[in-house]
């Protein structure tokens, strides 16, 4: 299979033509550190297609699939139907990832606590490629090995310094073009997308969520997808019950406005509702493990 | 280093808290739901550390773990190349 060279520079400039809107330039401007330009939907998915997807899936393609890596592959074929949210801000520029790359928050057994993991070119890759990734990722850290081990290292060795490079680090993400020279600091800011998949045991219902917003102007899109519990839906007229789990989706509104974010959340829940209608599902393009 | 059907029974039972009064050896584990996405992770440890070997991700598929009599046979497989 063709592999492609990973170019440390994770953006490109978004030409004239695609500057950004007028409302959300005025955004850019008056947006200071320490203000939030997020925009925030949450909407009901019906998910009761689900488990016949898994387990239909899982015998086809021989692997116990399971719902996070079915959660990654529907946010990068929405992303990829939605192409104007692929970008994030450099000062007051819209810049174009190359790649649609996604963080997926998930539990550090190993350590108790919560971690990343990685993923390149969710768009490209197919739903099994992702599972076989995430279960390569969670097997290193269920054996010890921290992923996080060469930024701990880089951070220790330089002692007292650790506090001015992360805050020139910051300054030079927010207003410069800036490739990831940080290990996997700088691959973790190349991510279009944080997904989080929050059906976790003993999780209550969800009806909001605020994710917390890292002092940089990456990652521009976030998805949170909570546990699935009974409720009542409308159907024909009649009240019946259908498992439903919230989906709650924030965008960088200098990036785009509520109307682009709605028109991706009706992509999103449509592919989360009937996951067979994801695109590129059993698609490897150019599988990279590095 | 071996792995039998009672430690994989025990394991479900101790560790992940199933109940596998209903479970036999050909019982399907992911397939049916027994056992969940969360505990896969968990239950491919648990065979790394009880056998010294390390699984691989593309050994990670319904015909190697779907049931407790194909970890057994996907053990005692990977026992016998090495």
């Amino acid at each position: 299979m063709k592999r492609r060279k990973r170019s440390r520079w994770p953006l490109v400039k978004v030409p004239g033509s695609e500057k950004v809107p007028f409302y959300n330039r005025l955004l850019q401007r008056s947006v200071r550190p320490g203000m939030d330009p997020m925009l925030t939907w949450g909407t009901e998915v019906d998910v009761s297609r689900v488990p016949a997807f898994l387990q239909d899936a899982s015998q086809r393609w021989n692997i116990p699939l399971s719902m996070p890596a079915v959660l990654v592959k529907a946010a990068g074929m929405a992303l990829a139907a939605h192409p104007e949210l692929v970008c994030r801000v450099v000062r007051r520029r819209l810049y174009r990832f190359k790649r649609i790359s996604a963080t997926l928050a998930y539990h550090n057994q190993h350590r108790d606590e919560a971690d990343l993991h990685f993923l390149y070119d969710i768009d490209k890759f197919s739903c099994a490629h992702i599972f076989r990734i995430l279960m390569r990722d969670s097997m290193r850290v269920a054996r010890g090995e921290d992923p996080r081990e060469p930024d701990k290292r880089f951070l220790e060795r330089s002692g007292p310094l650790m506090g001015p490079i992360l805050r020139s680090a910051r300054f030079f993400n927010n207003n410069l073009h800036l490739p990831d020279l940080m290990g996997r600091l700088g691959r973790l800011q190349t991510a279009v997308v944080t997904i989080n998949y929050l059906a976790f045991a003993g999780a209550p219902p969800l009806r909001s969520f605020k994710a917390a917003q890292l002092g940089s102007n990456c990652g521009p899109v976030h998805i949170v997808l909570g546990p699935t519990e009974p409720r009542p839906v409308v159907e024909e007229g009649q009240v019946v019950v259908r498992p439903v789990a919230a989906l709650i989706v924030r965008i960088d509104h200098r990036v785009a406005d509520a109307a682009v974010l709605g028109r991706f959340v009706a992509t999103l829940r449509e592919y989360l509702s009937d996951p067979a209608r994801i695109p590129g599902l059993e698609d490897d393009v150019t599988p990279d493990y590095s | 280093m071996t792995l039998t059907a009672a430690d994989l029974t025990g394991f479900m039972q101790e560790e992940l808290g199933i109940d596998t009064t209903d479970v036999d050896p050909s019982s399907l584990l992911f397939t049916s739901g027994i056992v969940d996405s969360f505990s896969l992770v968990s239950l491919v440890t648990f065979i790394e550390r009880q056998c010294g070997f390390t699984v691989q991700p593309d050994d990670v598929t319904l015909d190697n773990l779907d049931s407790i009599q194909r970890i057994v046979d996907f053990v005692a497989a990977r026992l016998r190349e090495s």
